[in-house]
């Protein structure tokens, strides 16, 4: 029963997200949206709101975790009464079309997720970073409120639990166990697998694949849930797969926003989109950044900066990190590799030698496996290749499988087939291209001196999956969004 | 100006149909990838795997079976959290400098575990981490030990890193491992 009612959590806070969407930005301009987009957007803003809520609980010392999670629970099962009052009608009057016979095309898809969800309630932490992590985080924001939190964060033993860090994803886990009323971290794993279930419905929503099924938006959605990181990803926890769902659903949501200007209420969005990715992990916080800038540039140029929804988005996403930011104003102690900028600044110039290095071993590891670009590093940091040919292999990284080539063939064909959409996809990629650069400039301020061998583990390859998912995803969308050349339209009709 | 952008792509359908058939390739490799059952057994991806570590898991007795499936030492240490009294004090030893940082992760998990009970690691105070290795001063007898309070002894790596030894330092810290 416990498994049942932690998998039903997420989709429920997602429903209650969906009505404060609608509060905030209007629901009629909501309802222009698919129901796979709102339940994304809803999602976003569910465990935005709960999970920063649980963690306003541990600063002012009280456990929030059981009341929030069963308020989620309770609110989301009247949205449900709601919602289906009026969506199952429209859906018994829908008649069968050949054209539905492209629902075939996501049995994989179904397959596949079909394992994870049952997975994700039966199995354990098998991650040693996220158990001394995440997990654990969890665990203290359950069992310590106020001061003896505060104690718990100032103690310079437990440091390596990055305390510093935003606490989106140990606030979630934190609400399964209010719902259990005990510590049970076998249901973890059931935000991640809905966060899954939301970008691919975002996915299709955007496609209108429901109303105009064909065969790309299921191929997309087939990428994105078989590349080999995703599935890894939600079992083995942490934030790689909240950082995936933030990221992808902001660069979804920017592209939708800078390809029709006119629904300002895609602003709003994308400002709380970009305050999960705050609210989840560095990572997130780097892509925010970059984003920021390139949409000052934009809203700047047109004036986009006085449109209401925007000023509405920024207030719920200051308010939603608020508890953040009274946390950090605790003085939780930091890791030590948080002061990555102060070492890199004790040596600039040794930086910006390691720099091209970096980036060089982080480009080219998504796009060959570990036996053929190997490299050696020589007793004065020079690197050295000493890979072997592979085969084909040779072109296929063990974590995102041609996920690199991909985006390098659709960029520039997206850009010489869609010259209207260039503006938009243009930004999609100085952005993505831009927050791979920050993270490489980052891993060159920490390290002292570079070691080839760590750029081939997964754990560096983990800060990029996110982006490139996005950068897919996100180039994908004026073909996705745009029906009137795609194959199987007249199908479809 | 705010502006709807029309999209429109040149006219040439059989472009449209090149990036298709490329995707729906890339689709159709990944889900033929993920089928494939010699990969290795635990963190696979591989959708034959999934469903044969569900049944496993869905049979596994208690949680403790359950971890033993998952990390090893977590089973370990969640036997010892069920069995000690929460008032126990802990101290771990063998994790004091840097030569020492391959056995953090194993220490990470029995604090996991044993919390809120502290597991401590030095005997001036709580040690400080620093990146992958703690700085502190291990134990030098277990007479120190006893005399600072403390109920149970965890000795990381004593015959190899992986290993966790143990001794019960009162009758709070004394425990039997089940079969």
């Amino acid at each position: 029963m416990r498994e049942l009612l932690a998998c039903l959590l997420p989709p429920l806070a997602a429903l209650a997200g969906m009505r404060l969407n609608e509060w905030l930005f209007g629901r009629a301009a909501l309802e222009a949206h698919g129901m796979g987009l709102r339940f994304a957007w809803g999602l976003g803003t569910g465990m935005l709101l709960f999970s920063q809520l649980v963690v306003f609980g541990a600063v002012a010392g009280v456990n929030l975790a059981a009341i929030l999670a069963w308020t989620a629970l309770a609110w989301g099962t009247v949205e449900t009464v709601l919602r289906l009052r009026a969506w199952w009608p429209a859906r018994v009057a829908c008649r069968p079309r050949a054209a539905h016979l492209w629902w075939l095309a996501l049995l994989p898809v179904g397959a596949a997720l079909l394992l994870t969800g049952l997975l994700a309630t039966v199995e354990g932490t098998l991650e040693y970073d996220a158990l001394a992590f995440w997990v654990f985080k969890a665990k203290v924001m359950f069992l310590k409120q106020g001061a003896e939190f505060y104690a718990v964060h100032q103690n310079p033993l437990l440091t390596y639990a990055h305390w510093d860090y935003p606490l989106l994803v140990p606030g979630l886990y934190t609400l399964n166990y209010g719902l259990h009323g005990e510590v049970f971290e076998f249901t973890n794993k059931v935000w991640p697998f809905w966060m899954v279930v939301a970008i691919l419905a975002a996915i299709l929503s955007v496609a209108q694949f429901s109303r105009r099924p064909r065969l790309l938006p299921a191929a997309v959605v087939t990428v994105v849930c078989f590349v080999p990181f995703t599935t890894y990803w939600v079992r083995m926890e942490g934030a790689t797969i909240p950082t995936m769902f933030h990221t992808t659903l902001a660069a979804l949501t920017a592209m939708l926003w800078l390809l029709d200007r006119v629904q300002r209420h895609l602003g709003g969005l994308l400002l709380l989109a970009l305050a999960g990715c705050v609210a989840t992990k560095f990572e997130g916080a780097v892509n925010v950044l970059v984003w920021g800038a390139a949409l000052a540039a934009v809203l700047v140029r047109d004036g986009g900066w006085r449109e209401r929804p925007l000023h509405v988005g920024l207030g719920a996403a200051v308010l939603c990190l608020f508890p953040y930011a009274l946390f950090r104003l605790s003085g939780p102690l930091p890791h030590p590799v948080s002061n990555w900028f102060e070492l890199g600044m004790e040596s600039p110039g040794a930086v910006l030698l390691r720099l091209p290095m970096v980036v060089l071993l982080n480009l080219g590891h998504r796009f060959f496996n570990a036996t053929g670009f190997k490299w050696t590093t020589g007793a004065n940091g020079e690197l050295a290749w000493s890979g072997e040919w592979d085969g084909l292999n040779t072109f296929v990284d063990e974590h995102t499988h041609l996920l690199a080539w991909a985006i390098l063939i659709l960029a520039p064909f997206s850009w010489w087939r869609l010259p209207s959409a260039r503006a938009a996809q243009g930004t999609l990629s100085v952005v993505c291209l831009g927050t791979m650069l920050f993270i490489s400039f980052v891993i060159a301020c920490l390290m002292a001196a570079i070691d080839a061998n760590e750029f081939a583990t997964l754990m560096v390859a983990r800060y990029f999956y996110p982006l490139m998912i996005a950068w897919f995803v996100g180039l994908l969308v004026p073909w996705l969004v745009m029906d009137e050349r795609l194959p199987f339209r007249e199908d479809a009709r | 100006m705010k502006k709807k952008v029309p999209l429109q792509s040149r006219s040439r359908p059989w472009t449209e149909w090149t990036a298709l058939v490329l995707i729906t390739a890339f689709a159709g490799w990944l889900v033929l990838q993920s089928l494939d059952g010699t990969a290795p057994d635990k963190n696979s991806y591989s959708l034959w795997h999934l469903a044969h570590r569900i049944p496993r898991l869905a049979a596994a007795p208690d949680l403790i079976a359950r971890d033993d499936l998952c990390i090893p030492t977590s089973a370990i240490m969640r036997e010892v959290a069920q069995k000690l009294p929460t008032s126990a004090r802990v101290f771990g030893t063998g994790l004091i400098g840097p030569d020492a940082g391959i056995r953090l992760g194993n220490y990470f998990i029995a604090q996991y575990h044993l919390f809120p009970r502290p597991v401590q690691i030095s005997t001036d105070g709580p040690a400080i981490y620093h990146d992958g290795w703690m700085e502190g001063v291990d134990m030098t007898s277990v007479e120190q030990l006893k005399a600072l309070g403390l109920d149970l002894l965890l000795g990381f790596g004593q015959w190899d890193q992986d290993d966790i030894g143990f001794l019960d330092l009162t009758a709070k810290g004394r425990f039997e491992f089940r079969e």
